[in-house]
C-alpha cells in the first residue's frame, strides 16, 4: 500500500480540520459558569424531591449538550461521533427505566430488606 | 492500480458537511511516489481519514465509559428512588462549596484543554503547551480539592465497607470475629463494637462536626464563622462537667458493660439521660446531649434539627437525622458512602489516567510533536478529559446538591 495524502501545499494542512472559533470557547465556558451558579442557586428553591432533582439534572443535561457540542466538537463533526453518544445515553436510559420500574415491585414480596419475607410475616 | 480506490470514504467530497473539511480532498495529489508524513499510517489514505478514524475510536471508547458510569448512576437511581432519606440525610456529610468549585475548576480545565487543541491545530506550539500544562494543573487542583474532602471524611470514620461508622453493628462484629478476634488468645479482650459506642459517634459527628452547608467556609471544610465560635474554656456542657474531660485514645474496643446496659439512643440526644453512656472519647452521652456548638466551634444545622427532631423548613423540606431517619434506613446509611466512594471515586481514577495522558502530551508537546496535520494525540486526550468533566457534570448535582 502506498501513502499519497501529503499535502505540500500548506493551505492544505491548515484547513484539514475545522478549528473552533475563540469566542465560542469563552462563551460555552461562561455558560457552563452560569448554569453552575443555577444549578446551585436552585437547592434553595424547594420545588419537592422530584421536581428539584429534575431541575438539577435538566441543568446538568444542558451543561452536558454544551460541552459534548463544542469543547468536544460533535457540532462541526460528522454526526456519526454524536450518533455513538446518543446511543450510549439511550441504552444508559434504557437500563436505568426499565430496572427502576421493576425496583420495588417485590417489595410486599420481600419484605422492608429486614430479612423477613410476606411468607414468614404471616406466619403465626 | 487497485489500491488506489478502498471501499473506506477516500477523501473529502461526500461529507455534506460544509464545516467538516475545508476542501482538504481537492488537493489530493494522486502521487505514488511521495510518502506521507510520518505521522499518517500505512493503512490511511490521508490525514482526514486517519484524524477521522482517530476520534471514532476514541468516540467508541467513550462509549464504553458512558456505559460503565451508567452502571454505578444506576445504582445511585435505584438506592436513591428506595431509600431517599438516607440520601437526604447523607448529602450534608457533602461540602457544596468544594464541589462547586471542583466543578469550576474541571469546566477551567475542558476550556483549556479545548483551547490546547485549537492551538495545535493552528500550530501555535507555546500556546499549547501553556494550555497543556494549564488543564494539567486543573487535574492537580481537582485531585487536591477531592483529597481534602476525601481525608475529612476519613477523620470521621466514613470509610467505605466495615470501617464505616454507620456500618451495622452486628455485621460490623461479626467481621471483627472474623479477622481480629480469631488470633487473639483465650484472655485477651474481644473486640467489639456496640450499639451504644455506635450511637455515641454518630451524635457527636452530628453535632460537632459537620457543619458543610451553612457557613462561609470556602476552603477549609472546618472553618468556623465568628459568629460561631466559642472560647473551649467557656463551652457549656449541658449536664456535662464543666471542663472537658480528658479525651483518650479512640479504639474500637467496648467502653464498659454500663455503657452496653444504658443504651437507649432514643433518649441520649434529647433528655440528659439518667445513666449516661460512656463513650468512645471518656465523654458522656449527656454531654453531647444538646450542644450549641462544637468543640471545634463548628456549629451545624444538623445539630440544631438532631434536637428538634424532624422538623419541616420551608414548606414540604424535611432534614432527616439520625433520630429522625426510619429504623430500618439507618441501617443503609452507610451504602450511601459506598456509592459515593464508587462514583467519586471511579471518576477520580479516571481525572488520574487523564492526567498521566496530559503529562505525555506536555512531552511530546515541548519536543514539538505536534501541529496543525498532526494534533490527533492531542484531540482524542482532549475527549477523553471532557468526557470526564461531562460525568463530574452529573455527579455534581446528584451527590452534593440533593434536596
Amino acid at each position: 500500500m502506498s501513502t499519497h495524502a501529503a499535502h505540500a501545499g500548506p493551505d492544505a494542512e491548515a484547513h484539514h480540520a475545522h478549528v473552533a472559533p475563540l469566542w465560542v470557547m469563552f462563551g460555552v465556558f461562561a455558560a457552563l459558569l452560569v448554569l453552575t451558579g443555577l444549578t446551585v442557586a436552585a437547592i434553595s428553591i424547594d420545588l419537592g424531591q422530584m421536581w428539584n432533582v429534575i431541575l438539577a439534572l435538566s441543568i446538568a443535561v444542558v451543561k452536558a449538550l454544551l460541552v459534548a457540542a463544542f469543547f468536544m466538537h460533535l457540532w462541526w463533526d460528522k454526526p456519526f461521533n454524536a450518533y455513538l453518544l446518543a446511543a450510549a445515553v439511550v441504552f444508559v436510559a434504557l437500563m436505568l427505566a426499565y430496572i427502576l420500574v421493576d425496583t420495588d415491585r417485590y417489595s410486599d414480596v420481600v419484605g422492608e430488606g429486614d430479612g423477613v419475607n410476606a411468607l414468614q410475616r404471616a406466619a403465626p | 492500480m487497485s489500491d488506489h480506490e478502498p471501499p473506506a470514504p477516500q477523501d473529502a467530497p461526500e461529507t455534506p458537511d460544509p464545516h467538516a473539511q475545508g476542501g482538504g480532498g481537492s488537493a489530493h495529489g494522486h502521487d505514488h511516489e511521495h510518502h506521507g508524513p510520518d505521522h499518517l499510517a500505512h493503512h490511511f489514505d490521508s490525514l482526514e481519514q486517519q484524524t477521522e478514524a482517530n476520534k471514532l475510536g476514541m468516540w467508541a471508547c467513550l462509549v464504553t465509559e458512558v456505559l460503565m458510569f451508567g452502571g454505578l448512576f444506576l445504582a445511585y437511581a435505584v438506592y436513591r428512588a428506595n431509600h431517599f432519606p438516607v440520601f437526604e440525610y447523607c448529602h450534608w456529610f457533602l461540602d457544596t462549596k468544594l464541589g462547586a468549585i471542583n466543578t469550576v475548576v474541571l469546566l477551567a480545565s475542558s476550556l483549556t484543554m479545548a483551547l490546547g487543541v485549537r492551538a495545535a491545530q493552528l500550530g501555535q506550539q507555546k500556546l499549547l503547551l501553556v494550555m497543556l500544562i494549564a488543564t494539567f494543573m486543573g487535574g492537580v487542583g481537582f485531585m487536591g480539592i477531592k483529597s481534602v474532602e476525601y481525608s475529612s471524611k476519613f477523620s470521621h470514620e466514613l470509610w467505605w465497607g466495615q470501617g464505616n461508622l454507620y456500618y451495622p453493628v452486628a455485621k460490623k462484629n461479626a467481621y471483627y470475629d472474623k479477622t481480629v478476634n480469631e488470633n487473639l488468645g483465650p484472655d485477651q479482650p474481644r473486640q467489639a463494637w456496640t450499639e451504644a459506642d455506635r450511637t455515641y459517634r454518630i451524635y457527636e459527628l452530628e453535632n460537632y462536626y459537620f457543619n458543610y452547608k451553612k457557613g462561609v467556609d470556602w476552603f477549609t471544610p472546618h472553618y468556623i464563622p465568628p459568629e460561631y465560635r466559642v472560647d473551649p474554656k467557656d463551652y457549656a456542657y449541658h449536664g456535662g462537667p464543666a471542663d472537658p474531660p480528658p479525651a483518650p485514645a479512640v479504639s474500637v474496643t467496648a467502653p464498659s458493660a454500663s455503657a452496653r446496659a444504658a443504651a437507649d439512643p432514643q433518649d441520649d440526644a434529647q433528655h440528659a439521660a439518667p445513666q449516661p453512656v460512656v463513650g468512645l472519647a471518656g465523654m458522656t452521652s449527656s454531654d453531647i446531649g444538646s450542644p450549641a456548638y462544637g468543640p471545634s466551634g463548628v456549629s451545624t444545622a444538623l445539630g440544631d434539627v438532631a434536637i428538634e427532631g424532624l422538623e419541616p423548613d420551608h414548606g414540604h423540606r424535611t432534614h432527616y437525622t439520625w433520630d429522625t431517619l426510619p429504623e430500618a434506613e439507618r441501617e443503609r446509611v452507610h451504602i450511601f458512602f459506598q456509592i459515593y466512594y464508587a462514583m467519586t471515586g471511579l471518576h477520580g481514577i479516571h481525572v488520574v489516567v487523564g492526567m498521566g495522558l496530559i503529562g505525555w502530551l506536555i512531552f511530546r508537546a515541548a519536543a514539538g510533536a505536534f501541529g496543525p496535520t498532526n494534533f490527533d494525540a492531542v484531540e482524542i486526550v482532549g475527549l477523553y478529559w471532557h468526557l470526564v468533566d461531562l460525568i463530574w457534570i452529573f455527579l455534581f448535582p446528584l451527590l452534593y446538591l440533593i434536596h
